[in-house]
């Protein structure tokens, strides 16, 4: 059960913010349904804002009007990853013809995490990052390989499934989900040591900390948008 | 025409009009509060720039020639139009109070006895332009068009997107909010009086739930997903009222607001609760009874016909319950939507055509 959250949506050092990101929740006839995703529009590219916010949109609409059927039957992880992959195949292909037919580039990555009742699922494409924050801070995505660039992204290239990784929620559990602005300029100790589970006791709190985080980040230097979403569990 | 030091291309007054300040940002326009320069009187002034040679200037000036025929206390009257120097304004009473989308997003859910009363008020500003001859189609009906005045009257602004009905109508451009307006009105085809209908329902879904149908997934609840929330006769008012078949809507206002006044709540919820009670009542008796049978069946009596029949009587009560539970209210998978929050710099719904 997710008891608060925060959420921190910056522009940054640019003129718009590129990112896009949700939070959606409905109690129903299984339980408690939440889902949080950070979409960041490919920095660079040309209408980055409306790759993610295009995604950010359909994913709204698809936790609400297909994630149920997925869920009539009970809960499976291979049906929930079939009925969002073929969400996002389309997606990725309206972008696609969208760009071609503007003669430009737009994309997006995406990193989604879904609970259902004490279990979760994570999807991820790209280099936005997602983390369990509880004694410890543990990554839940890989990290992006060197060199510059995305190499897996939605609405540019070929579509590559997504990366999916399934766990339960333990008790205090917090998790943070970010566009890689927020990366840029910090390491997971300075992330543990503003969120860690024993100084986030209420949303002010975890409002604060965020904000904390994006000051550091500008303060040394960062220029990307800076976008977050921090979730706690009970 | 002198212009506003630090706000762009904004003029200190237009005609004998001072601009106060900024109401609000229309899509084609802005909403100044204006006052006059002698009778020292505020209104509501739409401006639209450029607006002298252009599609603009035709909207605002369509709007005036709508307004203009409207003579009714619950809208707000059209005072003045001025052409100037590239820029067209209307000038309009100015209302004071809150809109009922604020009111909606501070009290939502709502008593079911509350929302009726605001739907009633609602429809009856609609029904009043649905009699108009010709009829006026509003095609934008949603909370932050209505304002609750500090007398508590509410009252319709903004007539941007309404259309008069000559006979037929062509086909025409796709207006409205997404999640009020109707598909058939989304996909730019020819609308009629049921389309402020479906909006007006999912205003009255909004208010009962709390769910905002302009998020995503741009879909107001239903009667199912309301479910216990509200009385059975409301619930399929408003699945009638959101059909996407145009047929299955009340035809126009008045027919919703007829339908809104054969519901009473109140006297529904008491004939429920009544039934909840006879039948929690029944299920202890028997629960009660079932136990003196097996109370006597353990110390070694025979079961007589009178036993039978009771125990029959028994079961019978607790698969009644077990039927009228998965059956009797027919239940949506989601029960309620919460924290439907989205952070996106991107304009309007789906991929922007430039």
């Amino acid at each position: 059960m997710v008891l608060f959250y925060s959420a921190l949506h910056e522009r940054g050092r640019r003129e718009k913010n590129e990112d896009s990101m949700a939070l959606h929740r409905m109690e129903t006839r299984i339980g408690e349904v939440t889902m949080a995703l950070v979409c960041d529009g490919m920095g660079g590219e040309q209408a980055g804002e409306v790759a993610s916010g295009y995604v950010v949109e359909q994913l709204s609409i698809w936790f609400y009007d297909s994630l149920p059927e997925a869920l009539q039957r009970g809960y499976s992880a291979k049906r929930i990853r079939k009925s969002l992959q073929r969400t996002l195949f389309r997606v990725h292909e309206e972008l696609r013809q969208y760009a071609a037919e503007r003669v430009i580039r737009c994309g997006t990555t995406l990193t989604m995490l879904l609970m259902i009742g004490k279990r979760y699922l994570l999807f991820h494409c790209g280099d936005s990052m997602a983390f369990s924050i509880r004694r410890r801070i543990c990554a839940l995505v890989p990290r992006q390989g060197t060199g510059s660039g995305v190499e897996r992204c939605i609405g540019i290239g070929r579509f590559y499934p997504l990366y999916c990784r399934a766990g339960c929620v333990r008790g205090r559990e917090g998790f943070l989900l970010s566009s890689d602005g927020l990366r840029e300029k910090t390491g997971t100790e300075d992330l543990f040591g503003a969120l860690c589970t024993d100084r986030i006791k209420n949303r002010e709190d975890a409002e604060r900390a965020l904000r904390n985080l994006a000051q550091t980040v500008l303060r040394r230097g960062g220029g990307d948008n800076i976008s977050a979403l921090y979730l706690r569990c009970g | 025409m002198e212009k506003r030091k630090g706000e762009g291309e904004m003029p200190d007054r237009i005609g004998r009009y001072r601009l106060l300040h900024e109401l609000g940002k229309g899509g084609m326009s802005d909403v100044w509060l204006a006052e006059h320069e002698e009778l020292h009187a505020c209104f509501a002034m739409k401006i639209a720039f450029g607006a002298a040679e252009g599609r603009l200037r035709k909207l605002l000036r369509g709007e005036a020639e709508r307004m203009k025929g409207i003579h009714d206390p619950r809208i707000p009257y059209l005072a003045d139009l001025i052409e100037e120097d590239g820029l067209t304004a209307l000038v309009m009473e100015y209302v004071d109070g809150i809109t009922l989308e604020r009111y909606i997003r501070k009290n939502a859910p709502m008593d079911e006895k509350e929302a009726l009363a605001i739907m009633k008020r609602l429809c009856g500003i609609t029904a009043f332009l649905h009699a108009e001859r010709p009829q006026i189609l509003y095609r934008d009906i949603k909370p932050s068009n209505f304002m609750i005045g500090e007398g508590g009257e509410i009252r319709l602004l903004d007539f941007g997107t309404a259309l008069l009905e000559r006979g037929c109508l062509r086909k025409e451009e796709a207006a409205g909010t997404a999640g009020y307006a109707p598909p058939e009105q989304l996909r730019g085809e020819r609308v009629r009086a049921d389309a402020d209908v479906y909006a007006l329902g999912a205003v009255y879904s909004y208010m009962l739930s709390g769910t905002d149908p302009a998020k995503p997934p741009f879909r107001a609840a239903g009667g199912k997903e309301l479910g216990r929330m509200v009385s059975r006769g409301a619930g399929r008012l408003i699945d009638d009222c959101l059909s996407a078949d145009p047929d299955r809507r009340p035809a126009d206002a008045s027919v919703l607001l007829e339908r809104l006044g054969k519901l009473h709540p109140e006297r529904e919820s008491l004939l429920a609760r009544a039934e909840g009670t006879l039948y929690r009542a029944a299920l202890w008796i028997n629960i009660l009874f079932a136990s003196v049978l097996v109370y006597f069946r353990y110390y070694g009596h025979p079961m007589s016909g009178a036993e039978k029949v009771c125990a029959a009587t028994v079961l019978a009560v607790l698969v009644w319950g077990m039927i009228r539970e998965r059956f009797g209210t027919e239940r949506a998978f989601i029960l309620s939507r919460s924290w439907n929050i989205v952070f996106t710099e991107k304009e309007g719904i789906g991929l922007p055509e430039t």
